[in-house]
């Protein structure tokens, strides 16, 4: 079944006809293809936040509609009936490891599949399954998740997400305060989420490297417009957008950019450093 | 970020004359003539005290759909109250009854005059919400009960701590939100299912936000303690609030409220 996600006209606004009324999404239309990893990026403040959680039904447009496979949200969509879309739709929130709560890590992890009602005898399994995918040792299962380091928690509140086998998952900073190993773990696993186990994922994020490296497409947000939908390569490449809408060069384009000022020219733009030393080695072999 | 709603987000930023006051005097004041409405016991006097919340709400500025929002929370206790009055007060002249319901003129005009305290007491506190800023509210408080360090009350520790409450309201708030937003992507149903069910879904809300507000009393304490913070020192404000003509004239304002009060009560 097709898993796509689709917004139509997608108005939203906080504090609706009060004086603090402020326009969160201005008339948003987008499409993000089933399978496909997308970055949304923008500055703070901008709606990255606020769009995804349209997503599954978190906040309902004012005006417009937004389609997630056979699922269509509205205005007046109603609270009840939402548990098979937050099933298909898992959603990682900025330090995620706020969430939890129970005695043990087992428990925390078992607390969403029972949730969406899931039958008990398969829950050990589940939790085995996805806490050696986000990495936590078994023994761990037992502790009191206030009991993990930081990077642990954080891995466990993805296990969380994981546990309820979502189709499209959203991640709000997911590597935000983490050291560069975590950050690193976490980026690889959810590219392996993506590419081996065919996960939708719509990635909010304020790391570039990792945008530029990871994503098929880019979501550029700024003040509640969606301003481009691009692949990465385009809107990296285009220094003047960058700057436009105030978005960092990710350090890829960097070396790319200090190389050709000193004549050193690479055919194609490489966002991968793995890609990018690959095509030095290569350019300096032919010298 | 915006905040959809804070507990003290009924505060206007606007730019009136009761805006202006100093809060202390304001909140004196707002104590002041709920007072006096419990000693209005006539419809001359329920009037007049009426008219003149009628002149501060207008002078405050303010929406008066602001004050219909600060009414609905409390109108079943109103109605509640007032059934109560209704039905089974007793004297003045029988109009009907039934068992042990009694109507009296008397239980109309009590039930009438009830209505109309809400209303006012409400209304009252409600331009104190409106026209101060939380933090204004807590100097004023602090301000106003300076009195009581001759009685070894600890006065400075008392209004940082209010200051600090009220400081943690809309942070707490976000956290509340961002957490349910979590749990609710987790299956969590706030507010459906049996009364069990219910108050079940909200151990996954409470928890996290215990751990949080440990966390941050942790860090704050912290980072008081290397900024130098001592306890019950005398601290200066960032904010110094003057005493303004009109803070003077209120002041005048209200004796001669309470005098015509006083005068058209029975």
């Amino acid at each position: 079944m097709d898993n796509s996600v689709l917004f139509k006209n997608v108005i939203y606004k906080y504090q609706m006809n009060t004086p603090f009324q402020h326009t969160a999404l201005n008339n948003i239309n987008l499409k993000i293809k089933a399978g496909s990893f997308v970055s949304i990026v923008g500055k703070t403040g901008s709606g990255k936040s606020t769009l995804v959680k349209h997503i599954n039904a978190l906040l309902k447009p004012n005006s417009g509609t937004i389609n997630v496979g056979n699922f269509t949200i509205n205005s007046k969509t109603n609270n009840k009936n939402l548990k098979k879309l937050r099933r298909k739709v898992g959603m990682v929130f900025q330090f995620p490891e706020q969430q939890l709560f129970a005695n043990t890590v087992k428990e925390d992890i078992a607390f969403g599949p029972l949730n969406f009602g899931y039958e008990e005898n398969k829950i050990p399994n589940i939790v085995e399954h996805v806490s050696k995918i986000v990495g936590i040792d078994k023994d761990l299962l037992n502790k009191s998740p206030f009991e993990l380091s930081g990077g642990q928690q954080r891995r466990v509140a993805i296990a969380d997400v994981l546990a309820t086998n979502p189709e499209i998952l959203i991640l709000d900073e997911p590597t935000a305060g983490l050291d560069p190993e975590g950050k690193k773990f976490i980026m690889n696993l959810i590219n392996d989420l993506n590419k081996n186990q065919d996960i939708t994922i719509i990635l909010v994020s304020h790391q570039m490297d990792d945008v530029a490296k990871y994503s098929d497409e880019v979501i550029v947000m700024q003040d509640g417009n969606l301003v481009k939908q691009c692949y990465p390569d385009e809107l990296f490449a285009n220094t003047n957008l960058l700057k436009k809408y105030d978005l960092q060069m990710p350090v890829s384009v960097k070396i790319n950019l200090m190389l050709n000022e000193r004549g050193f020219k690479l055919n194609d733009l490489h966002l991968d450093e793995d890609d990018l030393i690959n095509a030095i080695i290569n350019k300096l072999k032919e010298c | 970020m915006p905040m959809d709603n804070f507990i003290f987000g009924r505060y206007l930023p606007m730019d009136s004359i009761i805006h202006k006051m100093n809060p202390a005097a304001k909140i004196f004041l707002c104590f002041y003539f709920v007072i006096l409405v419990f000693f209005a016991n006539s419809l001359l006097s329920y009037s007049a005290m009426c008219l003149f919340v009628i002149v501060l709400i207008f002078l405050s500025k303010s929406p008066i759909k602001m004050f219909f929002k600060g009414i609905m929370p409390l109108i079943w206790i109103i109605l509640f109250t007032i059934a109560i009055q209704i039905l089974f007060s007793s004297g003045g002249e029988m109009i009907y009854k039934i068992g042990i319901i009694n109507i009296t003129t008397f239980g109309i005009k009590n039930a009438i005059f009830l209505f109309m305290r809400f209303i006012l007491i409400i209304s009252l506190s409600t331009i104190l919400t409106i026209t101060t800023d939380p933090l204004e509210i807590s100097s004023g408080i602090s301000i106003l009960l300076r009195p009581l360090k001759k009685l070894k009350f600890p006065v400075e520790t008392f209004s940082l701590m209010i200051s600090i409450a009220l400081r943690f309201v809309p942070t707490l708030t976000d956290e509340t939100k961002t957490i349910m937003d979590a749990q609710r992507s987790r299956g969590v149903d706030f507010g459906s299912g049996g009364l069990v069910k219910r108050v079940k879904s909200f151990i996954p809300l409470l928890i996290p936000l215990f751990v949080s507000a440990f966390k941050h009393a942790d860090n704050l304490s912290i980072a008081m303690e290397s900024r130098g913070y001592r306890i019950n020192n005398r601290r200066t404000h960032y904010n110094n609030y003057g005493w303004s003509n009109f803070d003077t004239l209120s002041l005048f304002l209200a004796v001669f409220i309470s005098m015509i009060i006083f005068i058209l009560r029975k």
